[in-house]
């Protein structure tokens, strides 16, 4: 085994990833689109939190954002207690080899002229870890760690299945013993059948070696499936956020109520409406006023705080953070 | 409407697909459900006269709008494309030539199909679809446009030419995963406007939920269940099925504990091609391909499963 992990994950800071304030705006050729606006959250060690949301709420931009793809215009993301851009500056190998990231597509993220073994020790070999030898014994345990078969060592990407490129991707992302891994849909694209398998890996690497994980998916169910926490995304920033039961079995932003309705559908259960199609998002208050079927007044010209309703779980939402209020509309 | 199709590809030792059946009314959705390798791409590019050459395909009836195709030659499969079969594809950017126009294509697709003079009415349902400024963006040369507003204009394209037949493969499993629902939504709504008959292929079973009114499960190119949306996907009784819809995470199931999940196996020669994986498996499972049965609400080539649902009833 080589040494381990590189960051002292025990050293005397609460949390391993800390978003405060984060601001991204993108400019388009259609004018600036503010992507995050003041979004603040927080990863634990060993911790899985699940960041779930629908297409532009900014969820993968703030994965972006950890991993150092893109830059932050406001506030802060600490790793550690220092600022992402401070390690990439000062000790980018060090930070490159703790966050360590998983993407959607299996295919597109392996160089399809290289072998399974080749990609898998890459990581060791760029990070300069051990010689070829130990490389190639530890290239074997990282395959079975993800349950591949020794014997796919010598295969091209395009000789894999989905279920088995991804395991690669796995592989190669536990390569370093990073302290937090960042899953960006990692399931999305695979069959129905593999995505139960690749879950179920990712929740043994999970709890084998309290790997932190900041998962992104735009599905609930798996959300609450992996995470120990969740924060739900609309528009930028985060309206709810608590404990992976509380927030997907007791929902008390409408945003979420919406999300919770639309995953029973595979119940059999799809009476419900899907809400509507992404409508214009306003620029002052509630973002979420014109799909929102609870919105008074005041949401629509002023924006909510994010209050603690019960331990641990939070809401932007008005109605749902005065009580008076939620008993009226149920 | 297909009776007992089979697609042998040259050099493989199984067919691809094997006496397949199935009839969509107008009006109505069939989803085809499998996996990678199931044959559901080669069924889907059967009924669009869109199969390789070197494909053998056999069949006892092949109808679209009443006209017998058993017989039918490329040129007229060629003419039944630009009027009758619209065809989504999974990869919205390969759908479109990269070095011209959208509105150049659009508009060789709509005169290839008759229907010329209808230019407004289709800019009119892009914007309806949610393609904002659909005359500037048209302007536009495909890779300047997102996978969702192509697959937006796909679908417009593929609905307004009124075919009997609108033929998805997995529309929306290359898009973000989160544009999917709202191209479903389109999808689900341009349908039942324009009464066609439509055939969506998916692995993914949320998608199946909210289009299809019949669902048809394919494995090893097999029918393995087939019925209303409702009993597949609520009362299913083939094992494959029932491997599938508990394997997917739900809000009713508890957290954090592996989902249970089929290994992967291999196709076998001969016997039920799902034997290798099968927890119900018996040994004339591998001897003889299991026939469709009614058992329940739906139709499953499974004689254990029909057995032990019949004694459990």
């Amino acid at each position: 085994m080589p040494s381990g992990r590189v960051l002292d994950v025990d050293r005397d800071v609460t949390s391993l990833l800390e978003l405060t304030g984060v601001d991204k705006t993108f400019v388009t050729d259609r004018g600036p689109v503010r992507a995050v606006r003041r979004m603040s959250m927080v990863v634990g060690k060993g911790e899985v939190v699940g960041l779930v949301g629908e297409s532009g709420s900014g969820k993968s931009t703030i994965a972006n954002l950890v991993l150092g793809l893109e830059h932050a215009d406001a506030g802060r993301i600490r790793f550690l207690g220092r600022d992402v851009g401070e390690w990439l500056d000062k000790e980018e190998a060090r930070y490159r080899q703790a966050v360590q990231a998983v993407f959607q597509h299996p295919f597109q993220a392996l160089d399809s002229r290289k072998r399974v073994g080749w990609l898998v020790a890459e990581p060791l070999v760029i990070h300069r870890r051990g010689n070829s030898k130990s490389r190639a014994e530890r290239v074997r345990e990282l395959m079975a760690d993800v349950h591949l078969d020794p014997s796919l060592v010598d295969r091209y990407p395009h000789q894999l299945s989905g279920g088995q490129a991804q395991r690669v991707n796995i592989a190669r992302a536990l390569a370093l013993e990073p302290s937090l891994l960042v899953c960006d849909e990692p399931v999305s694209a695979l069959d129905v059948s593999v995505q139960a398998q690749i879950l179920n890996l990712l929740l043994e690497i999970n709890r084998e070696r309290s790997m932190a994980m900041l998962f992104i998916s735009h599905s609930l169910p798996v959300v609450r499936h992996l995470s120990d926490r969740i924060v739900v995304m609309y528009a930028g920033t985060a309206v709810e956020e608590g404990p992976g039961g509380e927030v997907s079995d007791r929902p008390t932003h409408p945003y979420t109520q919406l999300l919770v309705s639309a995953a029973s559908v595979v119940t059999g259960d799809h009476g419900q409406p899907r809400g509507t199609m992404r409508e214009a998002i306003p620029s002052v208050g509630c973002r979420f006023v014109p799909r929102c079927p609870v919105a008074i007044d005041r949401c629509s010209s002023e924006e909510p705080s994010l209050d603690e309703l019960a331990e641990g779980h939070s809401s932007r939402c008005w109605v749902a953070s005065d009580p008076a209020l939620r008993a009226e509309v149920g | 409407m297909v009776e007992d199709l089979t697609v042998t590809y040259p050099g493989a030792g199984r067919p691809a697909v094997k006496g397949v059946s199935l009839e969509i009314e107008s009006g109505r959705t069939l989803a085809v459900v499998g996996e990678s390798g199931s044959g559901k791409t080669t069924l889907a590019l059967a009924l669009a006269g869109l199969l390789d050459r070197r494909a053998r395909r056999r069949a006892s009836r092949l109808e679209i709008n009443g006209e017998n195709l058993l017989a039918a030659r490329r040129r007229r499969w060629r003419q039944l494309r630009r009027t009758d079969i619209s065809f989504i594809f999974q990869s919205p950017i390969n759908s479109w030539n990269p070095t011209r126009t959208m509105i150049a294509q659009v508009r060789d697709a709509m005169s290839a199909a008759g229907h010329a003079g209808r230019m407004p009415e289709l800019l009119d349902l892009l914007g309806r679809v949610g393609f904002e400024d659909p005359e500037r963006r048209l302007a536009d040369l495909p890779h300047q446009l997102s996978g969702g507003m192509l697959q937006r204009v796909s679908i417009a394209v593929a609905v307004i030419i009124e075919p009997a037949l609108l033929i998805a493969d997995e529309p929306t499993s290359a898009l973000d995963s989160t544009v999917q629902s709202e191209i479903l939504a389109i999808l689900a709504e341009l349908r039942s406007e324009a009464d066609l008959a439509m055939l969506i292929i998916s692995h993914d079973l949320s998608v199946v939920a909210r289009v299809a009114d019949d669902v048809m499960v394919l494995y090893g190119g097999k029918v393995v269940e087939q019925g209303a949306q409702a009993a597949v996907l609520g009362s299913a009784v083939h094992p494959y099925t029932r491997g599938l819809l508990d394997s997917v995470p739900r809000l009713d199931r508890d957290r954090k504990t592996p989902l249970p999940s089929m290994e992967p196996g291999h196709l076998p020669a001969a016997g039920c091609p799902f034997a290798p994986r099968c927890r119900l498996v018996v040994d004339d499972c591998r001897r003889a391909e299991p026939e469709l049965i009614p058992v329940d609400a739906t139709l499953a080539a499974c004689p254990p499963a029909a057995s032990s649902t019949l004694i459990a009833t």
